[in-house]
């Protein structure tokens, strides 16, 4: 199977670009990152929302001892952090270096390995000039299989 | 005095060791290891230094004790019991901001006296500002003390420290001798040092704080195998029963730390690669390689020939005491700037040199080890924990949290003053104390 059956066309994010356009652009797609092109289209970062979270929502103490809050934790708020002012930061702030591409003659088996091997649910699929085609997810992959 | 060829070669590599370690030009452990394979490889060629001596100043006790605790803090850390101990502090508080720094620091110093009190701080800081977060107060405060006081409460144990260890391992001194001369005044500079931070910090602990309730953080999550904390209790306990007699049984404190690793190993049967992995071997190879470059500069003689040198002044008793205050301030000045293991490391070959000069070096060791200790607390950059604790501060984007080096440097600076006057006066009154 190759990966051209599977992958899921998806806009970009481009420099410029706001926090809350690229994480729309996620949530129409439903899926958990996208790719920053720059003007022609070629692949340089990636935008994902379980980064942008990391990055600036949750404060490191609260990763660490996430197993000893009680249920009832109601008084940690996150100020600023939810609001527009979050929002409207330019999505390239948090922009990734770390990109995992292949190309769409490249089989899925080849795909899952590189998603395990690098802790992800998704890679990018570009041309030989490296401009982005699409994205493959552990979803549209079972949706795949699921429908053949 | 004449400085030989040996002399000056070995010092020119100990500087551009200590150069490349102190200026942070490449990693201090490779600086180490550089300057080692410099220094046995051309002590060989100009015939002062062997393999063989090199080998044999590597301190196997103090090598081997670290790597031990290393692995049985490892094994305590995961089963969550610094977690349990921090949360059960900040309820037995009772939402006094006060009694709430105090508690925090007498917990994060009594264990920094058996645990490595930067393994202590990585724990208990982020916990803190977890704590303080819930409780809405700012968490500065609480991690500054920590790290000063857990600096200040290694001082007191034989273990507490790495300088002690060296110290105690190169003076055949006990765990037990180290605690009765190095606990009570440790415990008085304790005392004015938390009194300074209740000062220093007045306005941000005039606050009123929200209860730490169960339902926001839950003390029963943070023991994670109950069975598993159990076993570990009994085998730190084996330890530190072990540290109090294993001069009794001729037993090296590393042998002590091992007999308890053992047990903890027997009880719990981790996966050897990973408990491995949790020793910290960077820091080992740096201490192993700096005691083959100080044991050059041994071998050529120049430690010896300073020793013979310092030996005219301290044989005198009155001057011995001036000897000992200035040892101890040079030594804090230097540690609250530059890493104070090399200094240590230094200065050890050079107090053994006295000794054989027929000085009574002991309270000079006592001297060195308040110096080090309490020199790291004077800036941002003077021990690890320091570090640490600036660096959490600053990943917790709280406001007001952020403490700089000029903030550290105006609440340090003086902490560590008063400290060091405390000690130089109590050095004074009870010198025949520390002597005997």
């Amino acid at each position: 199977m190759k990966l051209m059956e599977c992958m899921t066309k998806t806009r970009a994010a481009t420099l410029g670009m706001k926090v809350r356009e690229a994480m729309q652009v996620c949530v129409d797609y439903d899926c958990p990152g996208i790719p920053f092109v720059d003007e022609s289209g070629k692949l340089i970062g990636r935008f994902s929302i379980r980064h942008t979270f990391y990055q600036h929502c949750i404060p490191a103490d609260l990763i660490k001892h996430a197993h000893l809050l009680g249920n009832g934790i109601d008084n940690i708020e996150m100020e600023d952090h939810y609001t527009d002012d979050f929002m409207k930061l330019p999505a390239s702030d948090f922009m990734l270096d770390q990109i995992i591409h292949l190309r769409p003659d490249s089989q899925i088996v080849k795909a899952l390995a590189l998603m395990e091997q690098f802790n992800t649910s998704y890679l990018f699929v570009v041309d030989d000039k490296e401009h982005y085609l699409g994205l493959v997810t552990h979803q549209s992959i079972a949706r795949h299989l699921l429908e053949e | 005095m004449t400085f030989s060829s040996p002399m000056i070669i070995s010092t020119v590599i100990l500087l551009a060791a200590y150069y490349l370690i102190f200026t942070e030009t490449i990693h201090r452990t490779s600086a180490a290891i550089i300057g080692a394979v410099t220094m046995i490889g051309i002590g060989m060629w100009f015939d002062f230094y062997s393999q063989e001596e090199a080998i044999q100043a590597i301190d196997a006790n103090t090598i081997l004790l670290l790597a031990a605790m290393m692995m049985v803090v490892s094994m305590l850390r995961s089963t969550g019991a610094f977690e349990y101990t921090a949360i059960f502090i900040s309820r037995i508080s009772k939402c006094q901001p006060r009694r709430l720094l105090i508690y925090l620091c007498l917990a994060v110093s009594l264990i920094s006296m058996i645990l490595d009190n930067v393994t202590t701080v990585i724990v208990f800081a982020p916990l803190t500002i977890l704590i303080t977060r819930i409780m809405k107060i700012n968490p500065m405060p609480y991690l500054v003390g920590e790290a000063m006081l857990s600096n200040v409460g290694g001082i007191a144990t034989l273990v507490g420290d790495p300088p002690n260890i060296m110290i105690g391992s190169a003076a055949n001194i006990d765990f037990t001798t180290f605690l009765v001369h190095m606990f009570p005044p440790v415990a008085v500079v304790w005392c004015f040092t938390i009194v300074f931070l209740l000062f220093t910090f007045r306005k941000e602990l005039d606050v009123e704080i929200t209860p730490l309730d169960e339902q926001y953080l839950d003390s029963r999550q943070a023991i994670t195998d109950y069975v598993a904390f159990s076993k570990m209790v009994l085998a730190l306990t084996t330890i530190i029963i072990l540290f109090f007699i294993h001069h009794h049984f001729h037993f090296y404190p590393s042998y002590a730390a091992f007999i308890g690793l053992a047990l903890a190993m027997a009880l719990l049967q981790p996966k050897p690669e990973n408990l491995f992995g949790e020793v910290n071997w960077s820091v080992l190879i740096f201490f192993a390689g700096l005691f083959v470059i100080v044991g050059g500069v041994e071998a050529s003689g120049l430690l010896s020939m300073f020793g013979d040198q310092l030996a005219q002044v301290a044989k005198d008793p009155s001057m011995l005491l001036m000897t000992c205050i200035l040892i101890m301030w040079v030594a804090a000045l230097l540690s609250a700037f530059v890493d104070n293991i090399p200094f240590t490391v230094t200065m050890i070959p050079i107090i053994l040199g006295l000794e054989s000069s027929g000085v009574n070096v002991t309270p000079l060791w006592w001297a060195l080890a308040l110096g080090v200790g309490l020199g790291g607390n004077g800036t941002h950059i003077g021990a690890t924990a320091n570090i640490i604790v600036i660096s959490e501060l600053e990943k917790s984007g709280i406001k007001d949290a952020r403490i700089s080096p000029v903030q550290w440097l105006k609440k340090g600076a003086p902490a560590t003053v008063t400290g060091l006057c405390v000690s130089s006066v109590l050095f004074t009154i009870f010198f025949d104390f520390f002597h005997g």
